[in-house]
């Protein structure tokens, strides 16, 4: 662990290696300093409610078992667990994908979105709501809403609509309705306000599905929960397929469900280095990213005290990351009790690492991976590993929703380099 | 007394319910919000809030946003608050003034120098949309210890068991939220008076259970809504309409009509059907 405290200066345990608590959240729903509900009292008996469904639930075998049954024969789990034989070749160590991009719908956000909706269901709500930044929560959401027979409304910031322009036309296709977010900044942040805001003005018809662990208690546990099949089947299949326990976890860090799902099963297992990936967009140092544990200040942002990007006087900063699903100023409560208690650790990576990670997949394994994915996948080489060492990487997503932006990029930084201007930072 | 109750004293044993008029500070400018604060005051508000411009205001619809955003762009900086605080106490001496904000700035500046600030600057109430009593704990003991009033809110969702089990041990007034919303939503009764009933009830509930004055927020814009919606109440607090204003003139006007609406209704008003 000591040799990469110089990459995540921030990062280094305030606490002693064993303070970390995997009981949490507590009563109130923090973990340590984290979480808690910090949200307008109109909210408060519903979040009261959900709590008290999702406790019966978990304890209700028919629950589990629709719940399951639903993750095995629609969601198409458990995914595979892929050796990228060519990467670990390249890298010197081995490399086990966990194929989220093989879920139906081309990401994790399935496993939640479901989860949520059979809860909406069994709480009598008739309508779900959420927030969307790449489109893929958004999608899981409303494909959930349409087998399930729920009225759907997605919130998706403006600018995010253009750069997914894909994504909202799928929603469309499943049924729901795409509300258009004007306010702030028009991204994932706003459109989060406005689920938020639509949540209180309709709470008692309405179960807001949110999308990551972010949020106000019970949500951070809730998702986690529900994302933890991730980390559970990749566990198994790795001492299935090793006999032991992978050296290191990698997943990248938005609001971090699909890190939360990868770490959590393996949280008992100290000698497993947890590390997550935020994005680092054009760099820490331009102020324009996305790395709210790496360069923020822990802060209050829907609904929950972690870590956020804000200016001095408590004012919330644009996040800037060229992966929309990473492009959130905040981080679910329960990352930072990991960071600050040095049970995992947290790093940032650039637009440029991710795209060239990107191409690396592609060419190497011939895996297209999200823009999200591609930042766990961008932190490999940074990685010292002995010869034999083994890593499991979340490949959270499938790319295809991305390939109009990278060509994009890709065309920008052909024509850079063909005129020789300087400015490419190549991993 | 604190300032609070001593207005809520007067205003009661004369029938009147208070007006609390809302701005947003540094909106558009430092020194027409100042201003527009002033106008308020003059045109016969009782009391004011203070809001803190916010990028991230969950509880506000779209006239607040926007006067948030206004404010920012204009520069704003928590030390406008400060000195508006200073010049209207020292204009305005015995009237009450709550700051609003949202918890995030006031983590950012830390609980205790700002309650201390606050203080001494002249403020006498506290309002956190985004704090709800389970996570208040330290800055109500900052608050009581410094003779601010933290406000709790009470909403049409909150069950009676739930107020009382948050509402003793505060003073001041209780934040009645009328509508499941966000500020400025239209509060549609639907002409079967059913709105009108639960709101009623929701106020007779949160001042039984409290002990304090109960004041009505979130949608009431006109004298009409006052008169409808109110009539359980200690007093109204009334912001997008008066953020909505366009001048000052106007303004004075949205004030004074409101103002008029608190009153005691007189023998000729209900002859005129001016009430049901």
């Amino acid at each position: 662990m000591d040799q990469e405290t110089d990459r995540h200066p921030r990062g280094t345990p305030a606490l002693a290696a064993k303070a970390w608590d995997k009981g949490l959240p507590d009563s109130r729903g923090h973990f340590g300093p984290f979480g808690g509900r910090f949200v307008p009292e109109t909210l408060i008996p519903a979040l009261d409610e959900l709590s008290a469904a999702y406790a019966e639930a978990r304890r209700d075998p028919e629950f589990i078992s629709t719940y399951e049954s639903l993750l095995r024969e629609y969601v198409g789990r458990p995914t595979p667990l892929t050796l990228a034989a060519n990467l670990s070749a390249r890298f010197g160590f081995n490399i086990y994908l966990k194929r989220e991009d093989l879920c139906h719908t081309g990401a994790h956000k399935i496993n939640n979105a479901l989860g949520q909706a059979l809860l909406a269901k069994r709480l009598g709500k008739r309508r779900v709501i959420a927030e969307t930044g790449a489109g893929q929560h958004g999608v899981a959401t409303a494909t959930a809403a349409a087998l399930l027979g729920l009225a759907c409304d997605i919130f998706m910031g403006e600018e995010d609509m253009a750069r997914q322009r894909l994504n909202v036309f799928r929603m469309e296709l499943l049924g729901a309705r795409v509300i258009p977010v004007t306010s702030g900044t028009r991204t994932l942040k706003d459109a989060t306000n406005e689920a938020i805001r639509e949540w209180v003005t309709t709470v008692r018809d309405t179960h807001y599905v949110i999308g990551s662990v972010v949020g106000p208690d019970p949500y951070p546990r809730l998702v986690r929960d529900f994302q933890s099949v991730i980390g559970r089947e990749a566990r198994e299949q790795i001492l299935r397929l090793t006999g032991r326990l992978p050296d290191v976890c990698l997943a990248c860090v938005g609001g971090g469900s699909n890190s939360m799902g990868l770490f959590y099963p393996f949280l008992d297992d100290e000698e497993v280095r947890l590390i997550g990936v935020e994005a680092a967009g054009k760099g820490i140092h331009t102020g324009e990213h996305a790395a709210s544990l790496t360069a923020g200040r822990p802060g209050v942002l829907h609904g929950a005290y972690s870590y956020l990007l804000q200016t001095e006087e408590g004012q919330v900063v644009p996040a800037y990351s060229i992966s929309a699903g990473l492009d959130y100023p905040g981080v679910g409560p329960e990352h930072a009790y990991l960071r600050e208690t040095g049970r995992a650790e947290y790093v940032a990576v650039t637009d440029d690492e991710a795209v060239a990670a990107v191409e690396l997949l592609c060419r190497t394994e011939g895996i297209l991976p999200a823009l999200e994915s591609a930042h766990a996948l961008a932190y490999l080489p940074h990685l010292q590993l002995p010869a034999g060492g083994i890593v499991v990487v979340s490949l959270s997503g499938r790319g295809d929703k991305d390939v109009e932006i990278l060509q994009r990029y890709l065309a920008g930084r052909d024509r850079v380099q063909a005129t020789g201007e300087p400015g490419r930072n190549k991993a | 007394m604190s300032r609070v109750a001593s207005l809520f004293a007067m205003l009661g044993s004369r029938g009147e319910k208070a007006l609390i008029g809302y701005l947003t500070v540094g909106d558009p400018d430092r020194d027409e919000s100042l201003a527009r604060c002033r106008e308020v005051l003059r045109a016969g508000a009782d009391a004011l809030e203070l809001g803190v411009p916010y990028s991230d205001p969950l509880a506000d619809g779209p006239v607040i946003q926007a006067a948030g955003q206004r404010a920012l762009a204009a520069g704003f900086r928590l030390e406008w608050l400060w000195s508006t605080v200073e010049t209207l106490r020292s204009e305005f001496p015995g009237v009450p003034l709550a700051v609003m904000t949202y918890v995030n700035p006031v983590l950012q500046f830390g609980l205790d120098r700002f309650v201390q600030r606050a203080r001494d600057n002249g403020a006498d109430a506290l309002i956190l949309p985004d704090l709800p009593p389970e996570e208040s704990t330290p800055v109500r003991s900052l608050c009581q210890a410094a003779g601010l009033d933290l406000i709790p809110f009470v909403a049409p969702t909150t069950p009676l068991e739930r107020m009382q089990a948050i509402l003793p041990g505060h003073t001041g007034f209780v934040y009645c939220v009328s509508v499941t919303g966000v500020t400025g939503t239209r509060i549609d009764g639907g002409g079967e008076g059913k709105t009108e009933i639960e709101i009623a009830r929701l106020l007779c509930t949160a001042r039984a259970t409290s002990g304090l004055p109960a004041c009505l927020g979130f949608g009431i814009a006109t004298p009409g809504d006052v008169r409808r919606l109110a009539g359980e109440a200690d007093g109204v607090i009334v912001g997008s309409a008066l953020v909505r204003a366009r001048t000052r003139p106007e303004l004075a006007r949205r004030v004074a009509d409101l103002k008029a609406a608190t009153l005691p209704v007189r023998a000729e008003g209900r002859a005129d059907g001016m009430v049901k």
